[in-house]
């Protein structure tokens, strides 16, 4: 696989630089978007498999923007990132079609591990 | 007495003869003239043809005083009315209206002494046929009438005497211990009937006149006459010959010669009968009273639910007593135009007629109500001599068999309440007039009984109505008289919010027993306030204090002043609110800790990240790399805080600065 596409999306711009910075930085190709439906928009062009959401979004929420996903692709990796945590939001995000989820500040490391994991998930797939 | 002339006597004569056409009128005059029967020929005119000297001896008057009946009628009847109705019959028979033979008379003579005449009169005939002539004979019969009158005065005089006679005596006479003769005197008839000639042909009589259930007691007192032993008066009947029973009081006086033996006895027999009759009468009224007195009683203290079987005792005992057949009540309904037969008696055997007098309207009876509705007694000894104007009544009487009847008004206050009646079916029933005005008495007894009993039984609807209700209310009522602050009364709802029985409350002082206010602090009495809907606290059997919210009306009951406070408990009310506070405090908390915690994980989550991004892009030498770390720390301090933020889901505080502050420690689930 010769590109690694992550989608990050954020309300907050300066955490959405700080997430593709991040990713950048570790060797991913980063798509960004500020709100659900702009997230849409890329979908529609790129192939991305791995995601990272913020759950609170204007407009399209991020646990709707997820159900949204799933409908087309079932086998991405798609994780919650939330300020705003609480064991409803858990289940709901589980609900939703997430794989995982993490509660703002989320460490960076975390977040890179996460990342791996979902390519490497994603290659054992392929290559069933 | 001067006779007629001559020529006066002649011209008579020829004129008589003229008319007569040869009667011999001298010859029948010869006859009359002579006659010591005084005797008078009168024409029909009424002029005296001739008038003899018996006659004039007899009235007083010559025929020169009184020559014909216009001057005759007002000397020997001086009183007019009198005169009249003679002058009346004296014409009449003169021109033979009337056949008069033979009447009585009283004149008045010319001295003015009264006689009676007996006047008979003829007819003067010619050839069979009357002449325009009457004979008017006279006998004075004064001595016979005199006679007459006092035959008569005597028997009255006895026959007062004889009834007045109220005892007899007789007396029996005795040999060798047996009665030999009895002689009675002659009073006996005034009393038996029987005269001594009756007693003496029939030696039984005596004995036989006595009814059979009495002859032993007769019997039983000549014999202590025999055996010498004091006798005593005896009370019995005797049937008299006319058939009526009388009652006798019969004394024995027995008579001993110088030997000490019986030689006879008199009995002295007076008639008590009329003494007995009162003592009935009398004992009839003191038991007919007596039974007015235990009805009387009877309804003095009678309870409600008594009454009717009180009424129908009522009746039955003067019934019984007064044997008649039927005896009922009939009420008029509160408008008066339906009554019913509400209580009936009936002797065995009579039918009742009870059902079949239900609703029947007031105005199909009018003569009957109106004599109730003047208050005056209905007494109809013979149903069958009822007036026409009573004719409904009659029949329906009638159809009830009722041959005899009282009804008396029931009335209380000044209006009918209904009336008491007392049939007689078999036979007709005379009622005295003093035992209706018993039963009228006992007629007001229960008109005041039924109307007290419907008083009562008003009032008592009324209690249970008031009492289902206050013990429906869900509201605690305990009503205190205002003066004593004494508990009165209290429902259940009440009983159960203080905690005790009811019986433990009722009479006690409500002041720190119920309420928490001192004794001369009745916030109501005392210091004036008004109550309503007040948020009040009352203290419970425990001595605990429960919330309630009281309202407190001041009322009169039977004439007290009272307070009447009704509460309920507001305990669960205010925990509840205390509850729904805590709720929405929690929801503020927790609106507030959410949005904190979201807006502060934003820039943290830059901070920490850019930390981050700087501590992997430098070497660990770097003498920043601890500043850096620190940084790093803080937010991951922050970051728990806002994770206990997140988690709150009790409302915890603690004192911070003089004020209260959310413990985030003790109210986050996550700490």
């Amino acid at each position: 696989m010769s590109e690694k596409k992550i989608l990050v999306v954020d309300d907050e711009k300066q955490n959405l630089m700080l997430f593709r910075d991040l990713f950048s930085n570790g060797g991913y190709t980063v798509w960004s978007a500020e709100s659900g439906e702009e997230a849409i928009e890329i979908l529609k062009k790129e192939n991305i498999q791995v995601m990272f959401l913020d759950l609170n979004l204007p407009g399209m929420s991020g646990a709707e923007l997820c159900r949204q996903i799933r409908q087309d692709n079932p086998i991405a990796c798609i994780h919650a990132v939330t300020g705003y945590a609480s064991d409803y939001e858990l289940v709901n995000c589980r609900r939703a079609g997430f794989d995982d989820y993490f509660i703002k500040p989320v460490g960076l490391k975390l977040l890179l591990n996460a990342a791996r994991d979902s390519f490497e998930k994603l290659e054992r797939w392929k290559s069933n | 007495m001067k006779k007629p002339g001559y020529n006066e006597l002649e011209n008579r004569i020829k004129h008589l003869e003229e008319k007569l056409k040869g009667i011999e009128l001298q010859r029948l005059w010869n006859v009359y003239a002579q006659n010591p029967i005084p005797t008078l020929i009168v024409s029909k005119e009424g002029n005296f043809v001739e008038y003899n000297d018996a006659m004039a001896e007899l009235t007083g008057y010559t025929q020169e005083e009184v020559p014909d009946i216009n001057a005759w009628m007002p000397k020997i009847y001086p009183d007019e009315e009198y005169r009249n109705k003679v002058m009346e019959i004296s014409r009449k028979s003169r021109h033979r209206e009337i056949k008069v033979k033979r009447d009585e008379f009283i004149i008045t003579r010319k001295d003015g002494k009264k006689r009676y005449v007996e006047f008979s009169v003829f007819d003067i005939m010619h050839e069979g046929k009357p002449v325009d002539l009457q004979v008017v004979q006279a006998i004075d019969i004064t001595e016979r009438k005199k006679a007459e009158e006092e035959l008569r005065e005597s028997e009255e005089r006895y026959k007062i005497i004889l009834d007045a006679i109220t005892s007899y005596v007789y007396s029996v006479s005795i040999e060798n211990g047996k009665p030999v003769e009895t002689i009675h005197d002659i009073r006996c008839i005034a009393i038996t009937g029987y005269s001594p000639d009756d007693y003496y042909n029939d030696p039984n009589l005596w004995i036989n006149i006595v009814p059979e259930e009495d002859r032993d007691l007769v019997k039983k007192q000549i014999d202590q006459v025999f055996s010498q032993k004091e006798t005593t008066a005896i009370e019995h009947r005797i049937i008299r010959k006319d058939g009526e029973v009388c009652w006798v009081c019969s004394t024995l006086v027995p008579f001993f010669n110088n030997e000490g033996k019986l030689i006879s006895y008199d009995g002295i027999i007076e008639d008590i009968t009329e003494r007995k009759k009162a003592e009935d009468s009398l004992k009839y009224r003191v038991i007919l009273e007596n039974i007015v007195n235990s009805i009387s009683t009877k309804f003095i203290n009678i309870k409600s639910h008594d009454v009717d079987s009180g009424i129908d005792y009522s009746l039955q005992k003067i019934g019984e007593f007064a044997g008649i057949d039927r005896s009922y009540v009939f009420l008029l309904s509160e408008d008066e135009t339906t009554m019913d037969n509400t209580h009936e008696w009936c002797a065995e055997g009579i039918e009742p007629q009870i059902s079949k007098l239900q609703g029947i309207p007031t105005d199909i009876m009018p003569w009957w109500m109106e004599r109730l509705n003047r208050f005056e007694n209905i007494i109809i000894p013979r149903v069958a001599d009822l007036p026409h104007e009573a004719s409904v009544e009659k029949e329906s009487l009638q159809a009830q068999d009722i041959k005899s009847l009282v009804a008396v008004p029931m009335t209380y206050g000044n209006s009918l309440v209904g009336f008491l009646g007392f049939d007689s079916v078999r036979e007709e029933k005379t009622w005295k007039k003093e035992d209706i005005e018993i039963l009228r008495t006992v007629g007001n007894i229960l008109a005041n009984t039924l109307e007290r009993k419907k008083a009562e039984e008003a009032l008592r609807e009324s209690e249970e109505r008031l009492s289902t209700i206050l013990n429906c209310l869900h509201a605690g009522i305990v009503i205190i008289d205002a003066e004593k602050h004494e508990i009165i009364d209290a429902n259940p709802i009440a009983v159960k919010m203080i905690g005790t029985r009811k019986k433990d409350i009722v009479g006690k002082i409500c002041h720190k027993f119920i309420c928490p206010a001192e004794i001369g602090k009745c916030p109501i009495t005392d210091l004036g306030q008004s109550m309503d809907n007040s948020e009040r606290e009352l203290i419970n059997s425990k001595g605990e204090i429960v919330s309630i919210l009281k309202t407190v009306t001041s009322v009169m009951i039977n004439g007290r002043h009272c307070l009447v406070n009704s509460f309920i408990d507001i305990t669960e009310r205010k925990k509840a609110e205390e509850e729904r506070l805590q709720r929405e405090k929690l929801r503020g908390v927790l609106e507030m800790a959410g949005a904190a915690s979201h807006e502060l994980t934003q820039p943290m989550q830059a901070i920490s990240g850019y930390s981050e991004l700087l501590l992997m892009n430098m070497p660990e030498d770097n003498p920043l790399c601890e500043e850096l770390t620190i940084i790093k720390k803080q937010i991951e301090r922050m970051a728990k805080i806002t994770t206990k933020l997140q988690n709150i889901t009790k409302y915890e505080t603690k004192d911070y600065l003089k004020r209260k502050i959310i413990d985030i420690d003790k109210a986050s689930s996550k700490s």
